[in-house]
């Protein structure tokens, strides 16, 4: 008899599950039609040049910004035709595929392509100074006065000579040919220019693959690592506690729950979170993530990214995303992709096999290639926004949930599928409600800012942005 | 993956903890794999590996568990410690700076690991006598002081890499009840999260 009714109870429960299941995703088939529909309008009026002119205009500065970005546009291209070429030349096939002379080409390339990176990233260095990064400074220096530390009388000395410790350490353990010289001076270059943040493993493995593209050249490396280092604001990923680390494992959480909740599913019973496979992904900016063909290719979309100025006729909202989310998205981008290949490999598997698997992953992207699959445009996971603005929706809630008390030692959020997607739906829907309604009916100049982003910002109040500061502009 | 499909009475979580660049991971590849390197990769947050052993009659599935030694990963790695049965907390013996965060190390548990975790303090790279600069006495002594088991062990020469982690697995192994459904598959690293049956898993 008990069984029987246990039997009863389950079967009136799975049916119950299946009947919630039905909702939300009509739910969220009205949200993404709202989405859509939205998005229809809105490009209607982005489409007219005028008032996207007017819509760059009103925030001071941004046109300036764009201007400067305008002048570098023949660089990007010579870039992106060196990308190009060098995908060409090394066949984006199977490693073992590869014509006889390759090698040198590649090595040719590689030089060219090194030169156009190190172009690239150097011209964001030269952007116009504006308000906001050095409000971000002044935060920073603040924050740092604020904080408690044991190690409050070190020198300045002591801390360099730590570094250089730390640094050796890890030299033999890069895994990088015989010559330690370039990488050691390399990366106490980079510390130098960078003594508040200082040495942090992972570093190591950066900077062995630049001088790898720079055919050794330390001082080139180093530039290339220090604009990149601001350009993905690396500070908030290298430095104390690890913020922006904790940040990125959160939002890649989000995002797979989105966009692979075959595999997200899994992974939540199997109660394997990002901290457990994805710092090194992000630590080492993806080299240590990918073979180094296949890096090499990503970081020759990253660098693009980084260096393209937004498409001029983008609304307001977007021109004022700093350049960092779309560096990361980018690289989410890879990560998604790469995911998306073996999901259906690793699904099914142990904790131990999936987590081996993760860990060491067997990139074969199902007889295409990760520089196909980065240029066929867009990916299903960006159809409805762009992943820089999912990224930004989800950077607010994760400083809302922090500010809200939740530890962010925890590095748990809890995004279950419909919560995600619920919650990402809305942003959208609420971003796009206000990028029309300021488009319309355009504010006085003052006033832009403060209109926009308050609904959103103000729970960020209590917690520093510059915690966050992936997202702050460079 | 072969030595994961091998039915086990008992899975038993162990974590490696301990400064940068001590041995931790020497030590591990020593044990799971028999083999060693005076130059494998610096860890980026977190490794592991798996060794099924006999453990007096019963077939022990080791879990262990290698973490980032440097501080900055501190806030990452911390977030492993809780589920974990056993903590390997490895020190350098030819490197004092590593001895002496010991003791922070130790707190690290006493905060974030389970109340009951089992623990064993190693002196590691025995085998560089000429470049000692702590001496196995002071190991033991705070060891002693711990209330944990002490071993000086070198990964390069293999002494003493089994008796540690036998030592850890066959203390964890007397104090949880062997119930092979508890134990069966995907382990938990962060038990709080998984079974909800412990109340806020953050501090």
């Amino acid at each position: 008899m008990g069984v029987v009714s246990a039997l009863k109870k389950y079967r009136i429960e799975l049916k119950l599950e299946k009947l919630e299941h039905q909702v939300a995703r009509r739910q969220i088939r009205t949200l993404e039609e709202e989405v859509a529909a939205l998005r229809r309008s809105l490009a209607s009026l982005a489409s007219r040049r005028a008032e996207c002119l007017v819509l760059v205009d009103r925030r001071a500065g941004t046109l300036l910004r764009r201007a400067a970005w305008w002048l570098d546009v023949a660089d990007q291209r010579r870039a992106l035709a060196v990308s190009r070429a060098w995908l060409v030349a090394s066949g984006g096939k199977s490693r073992g595929a590869r014509p006889p002379r390759a090698k040198s080409v590649v090595a040719a390339a590689d030089a060219e392509r090194f030169s156009a990176w190190r172009r690239l990233l150097e011209s964001l260095g030269d952007l116009p100074e504006n308000n906001e990064s050095l409000v971000v400074e002044a935060a920073e220096q603040l924050s740092s006065l604020m904080s408690f530390s044991d190690d409050e009388d070190d020198e300045d000395e002591e801390a360099t000579s730590r570094d250089d410790e730390a640094i050796e350490l890890d030299l033999r353990r890069t895994r990088d040919g015989a010559d330690l010289d370039p990488l050691r001076l390399t990366l106490r270059r980079v510390c130098e220019e960078h003594p508040d943040v200082g040495y942090c493993q992972g570093m190591n493995f950066v900077a062995a693959f630049i001088l790898r593209r720079a055919s050794g050249d330390v001082d080139r490396a180093a530039t290339v690592f220090s604009r990149l280092f601001s350009a993905l604001r690396l500070r908030s990923v290298y430095g104390a506690d690890m913020p922006g680390l904790k940040m990125l494992l959160f939002q890649l959480e989000a995002l797979l729950a989105l966009h692979l909740p075959h595999l997200a599913a899994f992974l939540n019973d199997l109660d394997l979170p990002p901290a457990l496979y994805a710092t090194s992904w992000f630590v080492t900016i993806l080299v240590n993530f990918l073979p180094e063909r296949d890096a090499t290719v990503a970081w020759d979309h990253l660098v693009a990214v980084l260096a393209s100025p937004p498409p001029p006729w983008t609304v307001d909202e977007d021109s004022n995303r700093p350049v960092a989310l779309r560096g990361w998205a980018l690289v989410f981008r890879v990560i998604l992709l790469s995911l998306e290949a073996v999901a259906d490999d690793v699904v099914g598997l142990s904790f131990d096999d999936t987590l081996h698997q993760l860990q060491n992953f067997p990139l074969t992207f199902k007889g295409t290639s990760l520089a196909r699959l980065l240029a066929s445009k867009p990916h299903a996971f960006e159809e409805n926004e762009p992943l820089d603005a999912q990224l930004d929706n989800l950077r607010r809630d994760y400083a809302r949930e922090i500010s809200n008390g939740r530890s962010s030692r925890t590095l748990k959020p809890t995004t279950s599928y419909r919560a995600a997607a619920d919650r990402v739906f809305k942003y959208s829907r609420a971003v796009l409600h206000a990028s029309i309604s300021t488009s319309l009916n355009p504010p006085p100049v003052g006033a832009a800012s403060s209109t926009t982003a308050s609904p959103r910002s103000n729970a960020t109040n209590v917690f520093s942005e510059d915690d966050l500061s992936l997202s702050s502009s460079t | 993956m072969t030595s994961s499909s091998r039915p086990f009475d008992l899975q038993i979580k162990l974590l490696m903890i301990g400064d940068s660049a001590v041995g931790k991971t020497s030590l591990l590849l020593r044990y799971a794999n028999d083999t060693f390197s005076s130059t494998f990769i610096t860890t980026i947050g977190i490794d592991f590996k798996i060794k099924t052993i006999d453990l007096d009659g019963k077939r022990v599935k080791l879990q262990i568990w290698d973490t980032a030694g440097q501080e900055q990963f501190r806030t990452i790695t911390r977030s492993y410690f809780r589920g974990a049965q056993g903590i390997v907390l490895v020190y350098d013996i030819t490197d004092r700076g590593t001895f002496n965060s010991v003791r922070s190390w130790m707190a690290q548990i006493n905060d974030h690991a389970d109340a009951q975790v089992n623990r064993v303090l190693i002196g590691n790279k025995a085998d560089f006598e000429t470049a000692r600069q702590v001496s196995t006495e002071e190991g033991q002594r705070l060891a002693d002081e711990y209330g944990v088991k002490f071993f000086e062990t070198s990964a390069k020469n293999d002494v003493n890499v089994t008796e540690c982690f036998t030592t850890i697995a066959r203390e964890a192994k007397a104090r949880i009840p062997t119930d092979p459904n508890n134990n069966r598959q995907g382990q938990r690293l962060n038990s709080g999260r998984a079974s909800g049956s412990k109340p806020g898993c953050c501090k």
